[in-house]
């Protein structure tokens, strides 16, 4: 080892630099992870299953090849975790439901047979909110990620462990979904870094659905660069996914290390700042981020959304009304199986009529086109809050499911648009604030760019969470 | 304090509320109406509200009464063939007017020609062979 930094502070791009000079081996690397997991994940919970025989069987793989000269690309050697929601073939995968707690898919799912093709190391499957809708929940049959900056706080969710491994360093980088903010809370939350790529960008094929027009693959890394290079191998066209976009992949890293002259980005201040409940903290700290963009060559110009309840109704409606159509019949014959808050949720959309949901997918079509044909003709990308308020506590939510949420993610799910959630500072208590920077449709590369240099420039990234916790490697 | 950068000035808010704009432009304007001093909430030329986003549209939970609303609720689950846990219900049935209130929202005045986003086109299953 030649490093005197920790293992897992090592960005992928290094580790990779390493893994190819002969200083570094996967299997110590994965050995490193797999000892970090054991000490911290007891508390954290954010796996559900680490696959550790698997993971070696990878690493050694992964050694051999490199040291023949055989270079799968960016993440050759490097350990991944999936959301419980991702099959793998001969690995169980229970989307965190006693519905499918005895599930062992026969097929990977896209993703999964991308990460290995790619000689990833896989390290096991994260925790979920139930079927990627209900949570925080103690009634399912494991419990719920806690957050690593502090054990009383809520993850966000659904991509509950992924957020957690990722900020506590059990893994730099881990596949979330997201269909109305399941990759974007648990990053805001947990001060890791997530990308929601454009609606069709990343197959969704053997990703269990939630809502079949919201539903997007993407992951929660610890920078910038290393959710580049996750993109680089997960992304491209499946024609079997019907939501699939055949348009050529780019190099997701292409705009790193750029500045920001040149480019202009609209700040709807309004969109958020008149919202119900949210913390002066978050006001302050997309003022302050909005501040660095424009020291960064940026123009940053004010902008006006259309209103946020309008695009909440219509996500709100298509999702339920598909969670529904998907889970109807078992929540029909066998209710008491699924969690209080899953099945609150889910029920709901019994109610909704076609009318609904036929106007709701008229509205998303005008709002997509005012976001699409309007705001992001204009300029190359949006920035806006994340969250209304840092992560709560596990002790404030209630017995019965709450209807409304305090994230601002779901516009981005009815658009489609390519949207990063990066870290912007700490409340005053010690936990994670953070934005969404908004980008044309296909263009990550530009939204990448944004993120890579306001993380460079505001140092949040060096702000890791203690733990806490009796951290032995 | 202002900065210069990227053609944008940008000066720290004065306060939280409707009635100031934080930022200041220099050299580029903005090109998207920003919102007024009013509470008056500007966005497309077809939606027009007239309150902040808490406030828009119908809010049945003031409107109609629990009784009227659990009628209904109890209508639909029959309907759906759903026989609601007891203890589960209260939970729906503010998540129900929740949906009730959201589902307002989406009546705005439309043309009968402005379709909805997910008009397929047949080259989607003629791909995938």
């Amino acid at each position: 080892m030649s490093t005197a930094r920790p293992l897992h502070e090592l960005s992928i791009a290094e580790a990779g630099r390493q893994l190819r000079s002969g200083t570094l081996s996967s299997t110590t690397l994965t050995q490193h992870l797999l000892s970090r997991i054991a000490s911290l994940d007891p508390l954290l919970h954010a796996f559900v299953l680490v696959s550790k025989e698997r993971a070696l069987a990878d690493a050694e793989r992964a050694d051999r090849e490199l040291k023949a000269g055989i270079d799968k690309g960016s993440l050759h050697g490097i350990p991944y975790a999936l959301k419980d929601i991702y099959a793998t073939a001969g690995m169980r995968t229970t989307c965190h439901s006693k519905l499918l707690i005895n599930n062992v898919p026969s097929e990977d799912s896209v993703v999964e047979a991308k990460f290995k093709a790619g000689g990833a190391v896989m390290l096991g499957k994260l925790a979920t909110h139930e079927f990627a809708l209900g949570g925080p929940s103690f009634d399912l049959p494991f419990p719920p990620a806690r957050n690593p900056w502090n054990l009383e706080h809520f993850t966000g969710g659904s991509s509950s462990g992924s957020g957690a491994a990722v900020a506590a360093g059990l893994v730099r980088t881990a596949m979330g979904s997201d269909t109305g903010g399941s990759i974007r809370g648990p990053a805001f939350y947990c001060g890791t870094v997530g990308l929601k790529p454009t609606y069709g960008r990343v197959s969704r094929r053997g990703v269990f659905p939630l809502s079949y027009t919201l539903d997007h693959c993407g992951p929660l890394s610890w920078t910038v660069e290393d959710a580049a290079l996750t993109m680089q191998v997960i992304a491209g066209h499946d024609p079997l996914d019907p939501a699939s976009a055949d348009i050529p992949t780019p190099d997701f890293s292409s705009g790193l290390g750029q500045d920001l002259i040149g480019l202009t980005l609209a700040y709807p201040r309004s969109f958020f700042a008149n919202a119900e409940g949210i913390s002066p903290e978050v006001i302050a700290s997309l003022d302050a981020a909005a501040q660095q963009l424009a020291k960064l060559g940026a123009a940053v110009e004010e902008a006006t959304l259309p209103n946020f309840e309008l695009f909440n109704a219509c996500g709100r409606v298509i999702l339920t009304s598909e969670a529904y159509a998907i889970h109807e019949q078992d929540l029909l014959t066998r209710p008491l199986d699924y969690g209080r808050y899953t099945y609150q949720r889910m029920m709901v959309g019994a109610t909704i009529s076609a009318a609904d949901l036929t106007q709701a997918f008229r509205l998303r079509r005008e709002l997509a086109t005012i976001v699409n044909g309007q705001i992001l003709e204009t300029y190359h990308a949006i920035i806006t809050a994340n969250g209304l308020t840092p992560a709560p506590r596990f002790d404030e939510f209630p017995v019965d499911v709450p209807p409304k949420m305090t994230l601002q993610t779901m516009p981005f799910n009815v658009t489609g648009n390519p949207t990063l959630a990066i870290p912007t500072g700490m409340s005053k208590s010690g936990l994670p604030l953070g934005m969404q920077i908004v980008g044309r449709a296909f263009d990550e590369p530009t939204v990448l760019r944004i993120g890579a240099a306001y993380e460079a420039a505001a140092g949040w990234i060096h702000n890791r969470p203690s733990c806490e916790l009796p951290i032995a490697v | 304090m202002a900065l210069g950068h990227g053609g944008a000035i940008y000066s720290p808010p004065q306060h939280c509320g409707l009635a100031k704009h934080s930022l200041q432009f220099a050299v580029h304007k903005p090109r998207v109406k920003p919102l007024g001093c009013s509470r008056e909430t500007w966005f497309h030329p077809s939606f027009r509200l007239s309150t902040s986003s808490h406030d828009i549209g119908v809010d049945p939970m003031s409107t109609q009464d629990d009784p009227s609303l659990e009628r209904e609720f109890d209508m639909l689950m029959v309907k759906a063939g759903a026989a609601v846990p007891q203890d589960y219900r209260a939970g729906i049935i503010a998540g129900y007017g929740d949906m009730k209130r959201l589902t307002a929202l989406l009546r705005q005045p439309r043309a009968a020609a402005d379709e909805t986003s997910n008009v397929y086109t047949l080259t989607a299953f003629v791909r995938s062979k």
